[in-house]
């Protein structure tokens, strides 16, 4: 006990000692709001970007470098490439418009708009914008950092900006509101009237629990006519352990967490829900988001024996991973490893694409390959570690159970050995006289006496004498081979009630001593090594002379470093990417790049008050969902888009958020609501992960070489099929079909905005797969149940639990008369002897025909716009 | 939930393994499913997102069938004759080609001749071994790219890249690159579609036909022969067509009542169901192999258990072109190691296994889509992960060499009748120009109107290419 006070206060001691000793951030500068020049100027910047430098950067053909406007002025061999204010004198103008063959670029000549960009552009006087700066290389070949790119808005500490004054001081609640009124009022536009109570509901719910709001719960914050009753219901959803479930998950798509490891083997990760489960606990704790990413980045170095410490670093291990049998390119496979920890940090921390400086200097930001390889730096000594710590009568306990499961098994095994042996001698006797001279002869060798030819063919003659399982199978008679089915199965079953495996935490280690050096590798390739590099943060965001860090616990030196109250990203980073999630878009679109090609932030004042007021509150992430969703911003109406267009000729895009965004439920939101709505959502928060039956055709894409059985044990309890999508076991290989047509991540790479693909394959899951048929019986009984049974109270019951509101007359008689059509077409299949459904569990006093007609009905509303898109 | 299994049991499983020739004509089971063609459905406007795409300039290709040799054929035994191989067999490798880098090769096994002869086809006079003579019957039509190479010597990462340009699995395949950059011809018919082996998957899993990052619409489908081609194609039994057209008008007329006549993503959702529904009544159809003639079943070899099961795919893959399918992925192999090319026990029966079930069916591929004049507008690609090493494992097989092997193209503005690039003496490296996925990649999108460079999808701040840094167009393969 004592020991394990003394530790977490030797913790608190460090995590509240964070300032770290180099010299602080620059301040930002304001950023101001782009006009009409630099938003031309910005477009022409990224198509030269995306079309022309590949060739015409550094080094660029015909000596001509399109990165900066100095020297396109200067132009290559053929002469300036621009002339500011005279496109058609302009050789790179003549050159797109093909009046200069060859048409550039090289067989992809650009579209007419495109050319008319470049041509107005260029009239216009060729403006560069101010921040864009290739980056310049030194007489050495080396990036050099300049004091312009330390200067890009999202590499200076944020400042608190100054609360604007607005016309409509009546619409603001928080200053969020008072930031975003202030950019509208200046183009002459005002946020959209508050939504209505029922919608606001929903909204909220599904934001912070990704889960719909329940008819008891709408009519408890209708009943409720206090002041306060929206900011009760935001304080219950909080403090609801759905909340951590819900965020959990996106930073999970975040960080790429899955638990198996990829490549064809695609094993699992034993245990690696703990992480899972460790992110839910944090996040409902509120555990602040400094400390949250210290644990993750460097937990085993605050308390190297803590169990939860270890999980917590489970971050730097969730990404893919190659293991596979012989022969190994250990130096590739160790640099596999330290990219995929790096690129981790790099996106879910940093939001910056550092691994584009894997291989060279970052194209677009100032990311030197030094930098990239001086952060591998702070990884160079780490690898995986699975930290077990049991006590002596857990182990015994253990080692028992199982010696116990082997003896039950033993028998079965016996058996099907039994009924294998006389085959597999057979097919052994008939490999054996098959085996050519030579072969035999070496066998026949004592093995002490072969020469080494001859161990080579007895190698190998072994090899062809070995009875492969499909060769084995195939040679059964019919009934042998069912009886050893039957006792396969039997084997697995007892396999599916095996002692749970000891506690593990999957995380990471400082095991490489001593720590090895980290060189900068050419082109990324680990066997050309250039020169050695230590660990320092990247130069952009560091003072010119920085010194390395000395650390010996370097990446608890990194994570101070990025917790640092005035890091000019990491909060910066978390705060957009909270805003994405409300509002389908980020302050800054793009959430894994805040670098160059990523998109300038709608509201950087926002974004810089948003990410000091979360600093200065000490990290605590509930508090500014809170301040986010009680904003009158958050609050507003999603009014439709024929609404918008009259409303807004000047931004249909919703950039200035006059309007709040529809937002499409994600694919395991989807999933979640369906089983909510239907009453079967098992609430059950944290534990080993759930496989659920699989469709055939999705249990045969489980590869393997081996004997295509027991590939997937269905978790024997089912109730643990209708969890959260959340608690559902994620093998990288094989996902759920619903998840696949609906943008779920592959967890491959980092993913912080997900696709919303409309397409009609999405259909056919929601209209015919097992799951949705299952759930519609379920809810059709549901509202039977729940109801008198009587039609208006049902229909009426089907609409507060799927959309959260009463039907209107005109729907009342629509899926009245749907009711009667089906009906009558379900009689006709009856008098055939056609199968019907049922709906589930209560028993209904109307006829068969009627009853398969509302689990119809109930199938179409699952499907309806309205229940996959928030309003 | 008694009357019904909540899903159907795990423990059951589709993979017809080991039971091909008691199944082969079997699970063609024929359906009647085109007499029940739909009325009442409505032409869509153009809310598909799948709908055709003008590529980047005037393409030779329109479709694409990508015939994938899962666990890599050997280039020695196939297309790329090795005499040396005949004089130096059962000798140690000698001392100036280095040291063979695979998976498992320990060193010291010698080098090992084909067990086959070559002979030439054919005006060009390609070479091409005993083990394919149908197939040498087309070679007037083959490109032969003899110098290829992967950077990998393990199948997965191998496959990933060959598929999808990388060694990770974290991209989107070739594929959806496609589809991302022409749509699709075919309303009633996945764009991109994919058929595995049924005796299980290619190593590299479902991440080979994955969109990765690209919305999930453009991901390749898998496809089957049989009544249900498509995962979820068919309405539980209890829901009989008229009763679901009805819940789809209802679904629609529900929709429709709440929408914005401008909001294009509401409209598309609606328009999907249609397309739904039109695939449900048209993919059956396009998988029904009754329609064809017993000339055209024989061409393939469907009268024959040895080649039924491929050819029925072949056949498959020229119908869903003549559909309008884009991109077709078809492997041949996978599953248990019997069952892939991936011979490092035995070279002759491996291959004469694996070519036999598939020699017909390509070579009637490539015929029938000629006299169907659509050979000139589908690009058909022959290859794998890799090929195989000079020298022998376990005493008759060979391990991986990704350092040199041989694919194949043939069709949409592919020259034909001329091979490309060669490798060493024995075999091992390729030489001289070399081919990499990207180079491959980089000519097929050529082909098909594409310009490597204009396909972007930005994802994580960087404009990825199915290309990545670019690879070249291989000139000697274009008519």
């Amino acid at each position: 006990m004592k020991t394990r006070r003394l530790q977490k206060l030797i913790l608190i001691a460090i995590l509240a000692g964070f300032v770290y000793q180099s010299a602080p951030f620059a301040p930002a500068r304001v950023v101001e709001a782009q006009s009409a020049v630099e938003e031309l100027a910005r477009s022409v910047v990224a198509l030269l970007r995306a079309q022309c430098i590949e060739c015409h950067g550094a080094d660029g053909l015909s000596g001509l470098d399109l990165r900066s406007r100095d020297a396109m002025l200067k132009g290559g061999a053929h002469g300036p490439a621009v002339v500011a204010g005279n496109a058609v004198e302009s050789r790179l103008f003549k050159m797109i418009a093909g009046q200069i063959k060859p048409v550039m670029p090289l067989g992809a000549a650009l579209s007419r708009e495109q050319i008319e960009l470049i041509r107005r552009w260029i009239d216009e006087g060729a403006v560069w914008p101010a921040d864009v700066q290739p980056v310049a290389e030194s007489a050495s070949g080396k990036a050099v950092i300049t004091e312009a790119h330390r200067n890009y808005w999202a590499f200076r500490s944020p400042v608190r900006p100054e609360t604007p004054r607005v016309l409509r001081s009546d619409r603001v609640r928080n200053p969020i509101d008072a930031f975003v009124l202030a950019r509208l009022e200046g183009n002459g536009m005002t946020i959209s009237p508050e939504a209505d109570r029922r919608t606001l509901l929903r909204r909220v719910t599904f934001d912070l629990t990704g889960l719909p709001p329940t008819p008891e719960e709408i009519n408890a914050f209708l009943a409720d006519r206090s002041t306060d009753a929206y900011e009760k219901v935001v304080a219950r959803l909080l403090a609801s352990p759905r909340y951590g479930e819900r965020w959990a998950q996106h930073w999970l798509d975040v960080v790429r967490f899955a638990e198996t490891n990829g490549f064809e083997l695609d094993q699992d990760r034993e245990g690696a829900w703990r992480f899972r489960d460790w992110v839910i606990d944090s996040l409902n704790e509120d555990k602040p988001y400094d400390r949250f990413l210290t644990e993750q980045i460097a937990g085993d170095q605050i308390a190297p024996d803590d169990f939860r410490m270890r999980t917590a670093t489970g971050f730097l291990r969730a990404g893919p991973q190659h293991v596979v049998a012989g022969n190994q390119d250990l130096a590739v496979n160790r640099q596999e490893w330290l990219t995929e920890a790096v690129n981790g940090v790099g996106n879910a921390v940093l939001g910056m694409t550092i691994g584009c400086a894997r291989c060279h200097d970052h194209k677009f930001d100032p990311i030197p390959q030094a930098d990239y390889y001086r952060l591998q730096a702070f990884f160079a000594s780490t690898d995986n570690a699975d930290f077990r710590n049991p006590a002596k009568d857990q182990q015994e306990a253990h080692d028992a159970a199982v010696k116990a499961h082997k003896e039950l098994l033993k028998p079965i095994k016996d058996d099907i050995a039994a009924i294998e042996k006389p085959y597999r001698d057979r097919l052994a006797a008939e490999k054996r006289a098959k085996l050519e001279a030579p072969y035999v002869a070496a066998l026949a060798i004592e093995e002490k006496k072969r020469t080494p030819d001859e161990q080579r063919l007895a190698k190998d003659a072994m090899s062809m004498l070995q009875v492969k399982w499909d060769e084995l199978v195939a040679s059964l008679n019919p009934d042998d081979r069912e009886r050893r089915a039957a006792l396969r199965r039997r084997m697995h079953d007892i396999e599916l009630h095996a002692p749970a495996p000891l506690p593990v935490a999957l995380g990471v280690e400082d095991k490489i001593s001593p720590t090895p050096k980290t060189f900068i590798f050419k082109g990324g390739d680990p066997h050309v090594p250039a020169e050695e590099v230590e660990p320092r943060f990247p130069s952009v965001l560091t003072a010119p002379d920085a010194p390395a860090v000395r650390d010996e616990k370097r990446r608890l030196a990194l994570a101070r470093w990025l917790v640092r109250p005035d890091h000019p990203l990491t909060s910066r980073v978390m705060m957009n990417r909270l805003w994405h999630h409300y509002f389908g878009r980020g302050i800054v679109a793009t959430p894994n790049d805040f670098g160059r090609n990523g998109g300038r932030p709608s509201h950087p004042e926002l974004l810089d008050w948003l990410s000091s007021e979360f600093v200065a509150g000490g990290w605590k992430l509930k508090r500014m969902h809170e301040m986010i969703v009680l904003s009158s911003v958050y609050r507003q109406s999603s009014i439709s888009a024929a609404e918008a267009s009259k409303a807004v000729q000047g931004d249909p895009e919703n950039i200035l958020l006059w309007r709040q965004n529809r937002k499409r439920l994600d694919a395991e939101a989807l999933r979640d609501s369906i089983l909510a709505v239907s009453g079967r959502l098992t609430e059950k928060t944290g534990g080993p992960s759930v496989r659920v039956p699989l469709d055939p055709e999705v249990y045969d894409t489980i590869f393997t070489e081996f004997e295509p059985d027991n590939l997937w044990p269905v978790t024997p309890d089912a109730r643990e099929h209708t969890r959260r999508s959340l608690y559902l076991l994620r093998k990288r290989n094989v996902r759920l079909p619903m998840f696949v047509a609906f943008d779920a991540p592959d967890w491959m790479s980092s993913c912080a905005a997900r696709s919303a693909s409309v397409h009609a394959l999405q259909a056919l899951t929601m209209l015919n797969s097992d799951f949705m048929f299952n759930e519609s019986r379920a809810l059709a009984g549901r509202i039977a149940a729940e109801t008198s049974g009587n039609r208006a109270a049902m229909i009426s019951r089907l609409y507060e639990l799927s959309f959260g509101r009463r039907p209107k007359p005109a729907e009342i008689r629509l899926t009245e008369e749907f009711l009667r059509s089906q009906t009558a077409i379900i009689r006709a299949r009856i008098s055939n002897g056609e199968p019907i459904a049922a709906p589930e569990g209560a028993k209904l006093n109307i006829e068969r025909a009627n009853a398969a007609a509302w689990v119809d009905l109930c199938l179409a509303t699952l499907n309806r716009n309205e229940f996959i898109y928030i309003r | 939930m008694k009357n019904r299994p909540i899903h159907i049991p795990a423990a059951h499983t589709r993979r017809d393994f080991l039971f091909r020739a008691a199944n082969g004509f079997g699970a063609l089971a024929l359906t009647d499913l085109l007499a029940r063609e739909a009325s009442g459905t409505e032409k869509s406007g153009n809310a598909n997102p799948l709908a055709p795409k003008a590529p980047h300039f005037a393409p030779k290709a329109k479709a694409v069938i990508f015939l994938f040799m899962v666990g890599g054929p050997s280039h020695i035994e196939t297309f790329d004759p090795k005499p040396e191989l005949d004089r130096l067999h059962g000798q140690q490798l000698p001392p100036s080609f280095g040291e063979i880098k695979s998976q498992f090769l320990k060193a010291g096994t010698p080098l090992m001749r084909s067990a086959w002869k070559f002979g030439k086809y054919g005006q060009s006079g390609i070479e091409v071994s005993d083990l394919f003579p149908h197939i040498a019957t087309c070679a007037d039509d083959l490109t032969v790219i003899r110098s290829c190479y992967t950077d990998s010597f393990v199948h997965a990462p191998a496959m990933y890249q060959m598929t999808s340009g990388r060694l990770l699995a974290a991209h989107p395949s070739l594929g959806s690159w496609v589809t991302y950059g022409l749509g699709s011809e075919s309303e009633n018919l996945p764009a991109y579609c994919v058929m595995t082996q049924p005796e299980g998957l290619p190593e590299g899993g479902a991440p080979m036909w994955g969109a990765g990052y690209l919305p999930a619409v453009y991901q390749g489908t898998l496809l089957r022969s049989g009544s249900a081609p498509i995962l979820h194609l068919k309405p539980p039994q209890e829901i009989g067509d008229r009763q679901q057209r009805n819940l789809l008008d209802h679904l629609r007329r529900m929709n429709e009542a709440d929408l914005d006549a401008r909001d294009a993503e509401l409209a598309a959702r609606i328009s999907s169901y249609e397309l739904a529904y039109r695939m449900q009544q048209h993919a059956p159809e396009a998988v029904d192999l009754s329609r064809e003639t017993s000339e055209t079943r024989n061409l393939y070899g469907l009268d024959d258990a040895q080649t039924v099961e491929f050819g029925t795919r072949c056949l498959l893959a020229r119908r869903l072109v003549e559909r309008g399918v884009r991109f077709v992925q078809l492997y041949s192999g996978g599953g248990p190691v019997s069952v892939q090319w991936d011979a490092h026990d035995d070279m002759v029966s491996n291959h004469e296994k694996m070519c036999r079930w598939t020699d017909k069916p390509i070579a009637a591929l490539l015929k029938d889509l000629k006299r169907r004049g659509m050979l000139d507008s589908t690009l058909v690609v022959w290859g794998s992960e890799f090929g195989r090493t000079p020298v022998s494992e376990n005493g008759k097989g060979r391990d991986h060499n990704p350092q040199g092997f041989t694919i194949w193209m043939a069709g949409g503005g592919v020259k034909g009748g001329c091979v490309v690039g060669e490798t060493d003496e024995i075999g091992y490296r390729a030489l001289g120009e070399r081919y990499h996925p990207r180079d491959i990649h980089a000519t097929m999108l050529h082909l098909l109107g594409l310009d490597q460079m204009r396909l972007t999808y930005l994802h994580n701040g960087r404009y990825e290419r199915l290309t990545d840094f670019g690879g070249k167009v291989i000139k000697e393969v274009l008519a």
